[in-house]
């Protein structure tokens, strides 16, 4: 059973921006990046994911739970870093995480400190989050998305915000959370690099719609992740050329 | 109510919180002394130590309490969605409906934490500075004080469903204060009309106290009731329909 299944996602805005008719799969032990250019439909995608998007139609499943009926369920090993989701500032980066330990009943009560730890924020813990740094924001989210135990995370545009050290320290614990913990994980971004250290399967989003879909494994030798997306971003651009000239 | 903790905690962790929780207290322990200087002064007895909650109360319960209710409950709604905090415990495992009920149930403790204060400094300022405090008095202003969460709780509900409409607390807030003034003018100058709002009840407590259980009150009761249930759902529904 797949960890996370999307099929025939749709979601449109009013001004034409949004999802169609989006379908793939992330399986057990995967981290699968979701690549695509600004306003691709990324942070759409993965709102939807986690249910703060009513996708028009389609179904999301979860380990088995569907999102949209069975959320708490669905959610209930999930961990989350959503573009776009604060955490509340007049609040110490301890009491954030806090609130959230709340609402995972079984979690142990050293868990806070132990992911504070993890993204080197234990020393801040007592601050408050309006004296915090895009970055610093950035690593409370990570541990919020870490707090439960989750054995599913979802990371929209992750490392956002952070300074080289912290982007290389990211890229090390989502490696070691995936290779010693078996945690799946699917990673939303426009940085290439960041994809070729660690996914292990990425697809291309663009303008609403997957358009093209790789394993490292499938790949050509001699190519590598960009290379196969820049070959389907300007593929993309010549059918979309071509459409227009036709009408 | 996994989530009511947490709903409490962010609300009391507020400055504005703290401080309108110290202006409850102190502006009945402020008034007090005052009316009884100046007492006094004309030699004329207007309030004494039994009447003083009651009027303390049909202040709080017109103005002050409503306003403090509608800053909690624009901050608590559209506040958070301005800010994208709602959104934080959103994509936990916390159903919409437990989200919304534990801010409601939120509002309701936030509210008789707030009527138990002014209740208390003034029943203590009556006995303290002014004569005539008897235990009839304190019995009769503790009943009217908790007798008065009721109908303020519906205002509650109503403004927590229309702020749902909002995407900022100032919009919620000052759309909040005009339709309960609204509310208020309604009341006076078309009774017939007013009947159908909250804000009708007011003197909720002066009617239990003057006629006790009968077949109005316990009328109007049941359609207090009903309001909070009609607005509770439909509050619901925009909350569990709305997109972050």
């Amino acid at each position: 059973m797949p960890v996370l299944e999307l099929r025939n996602v749709t979601k449109q805005y009013k001004n034409g921006r949004g999802v169609k008719n989006i379908s793939f799969s992330v399986e057990h032990g995967e981290i699968f990046g979701l690549l695509g250019p600004n306003g691709a439909g990324k942070t759409t995608l993965m709102k939807c994911i986690v249910a703060l998007c009513r996708p028009d139609q389609g179904e999301i499943v979860i380990n088995g739970y569907h999102v949209m009926d069975q959320f708490e369920q669905a959610m209930q090993s999930v961990g989350t870093l959503i573009s776009g989701v604060e955490a509340f500032d007049y609040l110490t980066a301890y009491e954030n995480l806090l609130l959230a330990s709340r609402l995972y009943p079984s979690l142990e009560k050293g868990r806070i400190d132990e992911v504070l730890q993890w993204v080197g924020m234990e020393a801040h813990k007592h601050e408050k989050v309006k004296s915090f740094s895009t970055g610093m924001r950035q690593r409370l989210y990570l541990a919020a998305a870490l707090l439960s135990k989750p054995s599913f995370v979802i990371l929209d545009e992750p490392t956002n915000g952070l300074d080289i050290e912290g982007k290389l320290d990211f890229q090390e614990l989502i490696s070691r959370l995936a290779s010693e913990e078996g945690v799946t994980f699917i990673l939303s971004t426009h940085l290439i690099d960041e994809v070729e250290r660690l996914c292990n399967r990425i697809a291309i989003l663009s303008k609403g719609k997957i358009i093209g879909e790789v394993a490292k494994n499938q790949l050509a030798e001699g190519q590598t992740f960009e290379s196969f997306y820049m070959d389907n971003i300007r593929k993309g651009k010549e059918v979309n050329e071509n459409v227009e000239l036709t009408k | 109510m996994l989530n009511l903790q947490n709903e409490w905690n962010k609300l009391v962790q507020k400055k504005s919180t703290i401080v309108l929780f110290c202006l409850s207290v102190i502006f009945p322990l402020l008034v007090g002394p005052a009316i009884q200087m100046m007492q006094n002064k004309f030699g004329f007895t207007a309030f004494d130590g039994e009447s003083f909650p009651l009027v303390i109360l049909s202040l709080a319960v017109s103005f002050y309490l409503p306003l403090l209710l509608a800053l909690c409950v624009s901050d608590m709604f559209a506040g958070e969605q301005e800010q994208k905090t709602l959104s934080f415990l959103l994509v936990r495992p916390l159903s919409r409906y437990k989200l919304f009920t534990s801010k409601i149930v939120c509002i309701g403790i936030y509210l008789l934490t707030l009527l138990l204060q002014v209740c208390l400094s003034s029943l203590i300022t009556g006995a303290i500075w002014l004569e005539n405090f008897t235990f009839t008095g304190l019995l009769m202003g503790l009943s009217a004080f908790l007798l008065s969460w009721f109908p303020l709780m519906a205002i509650g509900i109503l403004l927590s469903f229309l702020a749902l409409w909002f995407g900022s607390s100032s919009k919620a807030l000052t759309f909040s204060i005009l339709l309960y003034l609204v509310m208020v003018v309604l009341t006076y100058l078309f009774p017939t009309v007013a009947q159908w709002l909250p804000a009708y009840d007011n003197d909720w407590y002066q009617r239990w106290i003057n006629n006790g259980i009968n077949i109005v009150t316990f009328g109007r009761t049941l359609y207090l009731l009903s309001f909070c249930a009609l607005f509770f759902t439909l509050g619901y529904y925009k909350f569990s329909k709305k997109e972050f």
